[in-house]
C-alpha cells in the first residue's frame, strides 16, 4: 500500500505544474462577515478585502514602530436584485445614447422633412424599457493561473452583446428634446433635383430622366449630405457621448436605506469605486447577495444542486488526486448546510445530494491529498496546496469562480463570494454594434434599420395637350420617397463603453479587474452621492 | 448588352488588379473607373465612394508612417508587428534629424498585450513619446476583434490602414476619424490616471 502511495506521489509531482500565485499587488477577499444573522441585530452584512503588498508594508511599519499603513477595507454588500436594476440602468444609458445618436444624424440629414415629423410633430415610439438583465458569472481567463482549465468554458461578462436596443423601431424611442437640440428648420441649400417623367397621353409619349426608374434623383447634393452627416456625428461626440458617461455615473449612485428596521424590504446598492470604472482605473464593485425575499429553503437546495452540477463537470478535468478529493472537499459544505436549523424541511433533499458518500472515506481522501502535497514540498514543489499565497487546494478553490451569486449561507459554507462589477472597455465598432447579435440576420436587420439614408421624393409630371387654349395642361404626382445611401452608411463608434457583470471569488483569492485602493476614485470621475461617510449605517 | 459591358469592365478591373499587382493608387483609379462606368451604363450608381484598397507595406504604409507626427494603434498588436518594429527603430535612432521628428504614439490594446510596449514605456527616454492604455482591465478569453472591434492603424488622424495591409479611404473613413480624436484623448487621460491609481 505504501508503495502505491509513493508511486502516486512521484507521478503527481512529475506531472503537476506549480501554481503561479505572484506575491505582487493582489486584492484579496479576506475575512467576510456576511452572516445574515447580523440583520436581526439591525446590522448589515459586509465583507473585508485585503491588499497584500500594503499588508506587508503595514507589518514592516509595525515592527519598525512607524505609522500603520491602510491595507484592509470593508465593503457593504448589495442585494442581487438591485444590482440587476443598476445593470438595467447602464444598459438603458447606452440605448439612450444609441437612439439620440442615430435620430440626430438622420434628422439633420433629412432636414426639413424628418425635422417636421420628429421635432415639430413629435412622432415617437415606445419609451426605452429594457428588461432586467440576466445574472450570470463570468470568469476572466487572467484571473486563474495560466494553464488551469476545468473545461467549464470561459463565460463572457453579462454585458457582452447587450449594448443594443431590444427592438429597432422605425421611429425614435427617446423624446424629441433628446435629439432635436442643435437643429432648426433648414430649407436651403437644395438637397436634390428630383428625377421626373413627362407623359403626353395624346400622342402616347412618355420620357423619364436617366436613373428615374432606378430610384435616383437627377442631381443629389452629395457634399451637403456628407457635411450634415459629419456635423451630426461631431455633435454626438461632443454632446451625447459626455451625457452617456453622466448617465452611467447616475446609474452607479449608491442606494442606501435610511434605517435597517425592516430587513425584508431592504434594497441596497453600495458601489465601491476601486478605483474607478474608466480605462486604466480598475472597476466599480460591490459584493452581492440574495436578500431575504429570495432566500427560501427550496432556492437554497437549487443553488446547492447547481454548484454540485458545476463540480460534476469540472472535477473530471483535474489531476487524479484532486478529482477524488474534490467531492470530499465540498462534501463538508453541503453537510453543513443540511444541518442549519431553518433548513430542516429540506435537509433530506440536501443530504440526498451527497447520499452515496461515506464521511470516513471523505476524510481519508482529504488526508491523502494533504499528505501527497506534503510529499511534494520535500522536492520544493507545491503540488496541490500553496498555502502561503493561496489558501486551500488551489485547483478546487479556483473552481468556485464558476459558482453563481448566492446567499450568505451558501457563501459561508462553500467559502466564496460574488461581486457585481462595472468597468469600461475601449472599442471601435458600429452603432448598432455589428458584434452584438449572434444571429447574422439580426445584425443585418438592426444595421438596416439604422442605416443612413437621404429620402427623396420622385415627381411624375403629366403633360396633356388640348385642342383649345391654353393648349397645354401640367399636372404632377408625387411618388413614394426613395432612399439614397449616404456615407458612412452606418454610424461609427470609437471610445470607452461601460460593461457590467458578476464574478465569483474564492475566499482568500484575487478579485479580478480592480486596481489601487477601494474608495479612492480618480480625478474627473465622481459617482454622485458617493463619499467617505455614505456607508456608515451599513458598516456599523 | 449593358450587362456584358459591365462584366467585362469588372473582370478587367479585378483580374487586372490581381495579375498586374496594381498598387493602391492604381487600384483606386480602377475602382473609380468601374464605379463611374457602371453608373454611366445606367446599371447602378449605388456603389459607394468608399473602398478598401489593398495596400503595400513598403510603398504605402511605411512611406506614410515615415512622415507621421501622430500614430494611433487600435487592437491586436501582433498584426501590427511591422509597425512596432519600424517605430522601435525610429524611437531609438541616432540620426539627429530623425530623432527630432519622432512621432507621438498612442495605442489601445488588450490587457495581455500591454507587455509589448514595456520596452518603450519603461525606458525613461522614450516613455514621453508613448501613451498606451489597455482596452479593459482584464484578460478575457474572447478574440481581440471581439473585444476591441476592428484593428486599425490611424496616422495623423488622416490615413487609416487595416493590418496586412488594406487602406480604408473615402467619406466613411473621414466620419470615423471624428471619433479618432476622442479615443486619443481617452488614451491620454488613461495614461495620466495610471499615476493616480495607487
Amino acid at each position: 500500500m505504501r508503495w502505491i502511495w509513493m508511486a502516486v506521489l512521484l507521478v503527481g509531482v512529475a506531472l503537476a505544474q506549480d501554481p503561479r500565485y505572484p506575491e505582487t499587488t493582489r486584492y484579496l477577499v479576506s475575512a467576510p462577515d456576511y452572516r445574515l444573522d447580523r440583520l436581526t441585530l439591525l446590522k448589515w452584512p459586509f465583507v473585508e478585502v485585503l491588499r497584500t503588498d500594503r499588508w506587508k508594508e503595514n507589518q514592516a511599519a509595525r515592527e519598525g514602530g512607524k505609522a500603520p499603513v491602510a491595507h484592509e477595507w470593508r465593503l457593504p454588500m448589495s442585494d442581487l436584485a438591485t444590482t440587476q436594476e443598476v445593470a438595467r440602468d447602464l444598459r438603458r444609458a447606452w440605448q439612450r445614447f444609441e437612439e439620440r445618436y442615430y435620430w440626430h444624424v438622420i434628422t439633420r440629414l433629412n432636414n426639413p422633412a424628418l425635422y417636421a415629423v420628429y421635432c415639430w410633430a413629435g412622432l415617437k415610439g415606445p419609451d426605452l424599457n429594457p428588461p432586467l438583465p440576466e445574472v450570470r458569472v463570468d470568469v476572466p481567463s487572467g484571473s486563474v493561473p495560466q494553464g488551469f482549465d476545468p473545461g467549464l468554458g470561459w463565460p463572457q461578462p453579462a454585458a457582452q452583446g447587450q449594448h443594443m436596443l431590444d427592438a429597432y423601431w422605425p421611429v425614435p424611442q427617446v423624446d424629441p428634446d433628446d435629439f432635436c437640440d442643435d437643429l432648426s428648420l433648414q430649407i436651403l441649400p437644395l438637397m436634390y433635383v428630383p428625377g421626373f417623367c413627362i407623359d403626353i397621353d395624346a400622342i402616347g409619349f412618355s420620357w423619364c430622366t436617366p436613373g428615374y426608374e432606378g430610384g435616383e434623383p437627377l442631381w443629389f447634393n452629395d457634399a451637403e449630405a456628407q457635411k450634415r452627416a459629419s456635423d451630426g456625428i461631431a455633435h454626438a461626440v461632443s454632446a451625447y457621448y459626455p451625457d452617456y458617461q453622466k448617465d452611467v455615473l447616475t446609474a452607479l449612485r449608491p442606494r442606501v436605506p435610511t434605517d435597517l428596521s425592516d430587513p425584508t424590504r431592504l434594497r441596497v446598492f453600495a458601489p465601491m469605486p476601486w478605483q474607478a470604472h474608466v480605462l486604466e482605473g480598475g472597476a466599480v464593485v460591490t459584493p452581492v447577495m440574495r436578500t431575504l425575499d429570495g432566500l427560501t429553503p427550496q432556492n437554497l437546495v437549487n443553488e446547492a444542486q447547481g454548484i454540485l452540477q458545476t463540480l460534476r463537470q469540472g472535477l473530471p478535468r483535474l489531476p487524479e488526486a484532486e478529482r477524488l478529493a474534490g467531492t470530499a472537499y465540498y462534501y463538508q459544505a453541503v453537510r453543513g448546510l443540511a444541518r442549519l436549523p431553518f433548513l430542516q424541511p429540506v435537509s433530506g433533499q440536501l443530504t440526498g445530494l451527497i447520499a452515496e458518500m461515506d464521511e470516513k472515506v471523505m476524510n481519508q481522501v482529504l488526508q491523502t491529498l494533504a499528505a501527497t502535497d506534503e510529499g511534494s514540498k520535500l522536492v520544493q514543489r507545491d503540488l496541490f496546496i500553496n498555502a502561503k499565497n493561496a489558501p486551500g487546494a488551489w485547483r478546487l478553490e479556483e473552481l468556485k469562480r464558476w459558482f453563481p451569486p448566492s446567499n450568505p449561507y451558501i457563501y459561508e459554507r462553500f467559502g466564496y463570494l460574488s461581486f457585481f462589477q462595472v468597468w469600461d472597455r475601449a472599442e471601435v465598432t458600429t452603432v448598432p454594434d455589428f458584434r452584438a447579435d449572434r444571429n447574422p440576420l439580426g445584425v443585418a436587420a438592426s444595421l438596416g434599420m439604422r442605416a443612413l439614408f437621404y429620402w427623396w421624393v420622385p415627381v411624375r409630371i403629366k403633360i396633356t395637350l388640348m385642342p383649345s387654349p391654353p393648349f397645354i395642361s401640367l399636372s404632377g404626382a408625387l411618388d413614394w420617397p426613395k432612399p439614397v445611401p449616404v456615407p458612412p452608411y452606418v454610424l461609427p463608434f470609437a471610445g470607452e463603453r461601460t460593461y457590467w457583470g458578476w464574478v465569483s471569488v474564492p475566499e482568500g483569492y484575487e478579485v479580478p479587474r480592480v486596481k489601487g485602493v477601494p474608495g479612492l476614485g480618480v480625478s474627473g470621475v465622481s459617482i454622485p452621492g458617493f463619499g467617505p461617510e455614505v456607508y456608515n449605517l451599513l458598516l456599523r | 448588352m449593358r450587362w456584358s459591358y459591365a462584366l467585362i469592365l469588372t473582370v478587367t478591373v479585378f483580374l487586372g488588379g490581381g495579375s498586374l499587382a496594381l498598387d493602391a493608387k492604381d487600384y483606386k483609379t480602377a475602382y473609380d473607373l468601374l464605379r463611374n462606368g457602371l453608373c454611366s451604363l445606367k446599371i447602378t450608381c449605388l456603389l459607394p465612394a468608399d473602398m478598401i484598397y489593398p495596400a503595400d507595406w513598403k510603398g504605402d504604409v511605411e512611406a506614410r508612417l515615415s512622415r507621421s507626427r501622430e500614430v494611433l494603434l487600435i487592437g491586436d498588436v501582433q498584426s501590427f508587428q511591422p509597425v512596432i518594429s519600424y517605430l522601435d527603430a525610429w524611437l531609438r535612432t541616432t540620426d539627429p534629424t530623425r530623432q527630432q521628428n519622432r512621432p507621438q504614439i498612442f495605442a489601445v490594446v488588450p490587457q495581455e498585450q500591454m507587455v509589448w510596449f514595456r520596452g518603450w514605456t519603461e525606458n525613461p527616454e522614450l516613455a514621453g513619446f508613448v501613451k498606451v492604455a489597455a482596452s479593459s482591465n482584464e484578460n478575457e478569453p474572447l478574440s481581440v476583434v471581439g473585444r476591441t472591434g476592428l484593428p486599425l492603424l490611424i496616422l495623423d488622424n488622416q490615413a487609416v490602414y487595416m493590418p496586412t495591409w488594406w487602406q480604408l479611404d473615402g467619406p466613411t473613413m473621414r466620419q470615423v476619424l471624428t471619433w479618432g480624436c476622442l479615443l486619443v484623448d481617452q488614451i491620454r487621460a488613461a495614461n495620466l490616471r495610471k499615476q493616480e491609481v495607487k
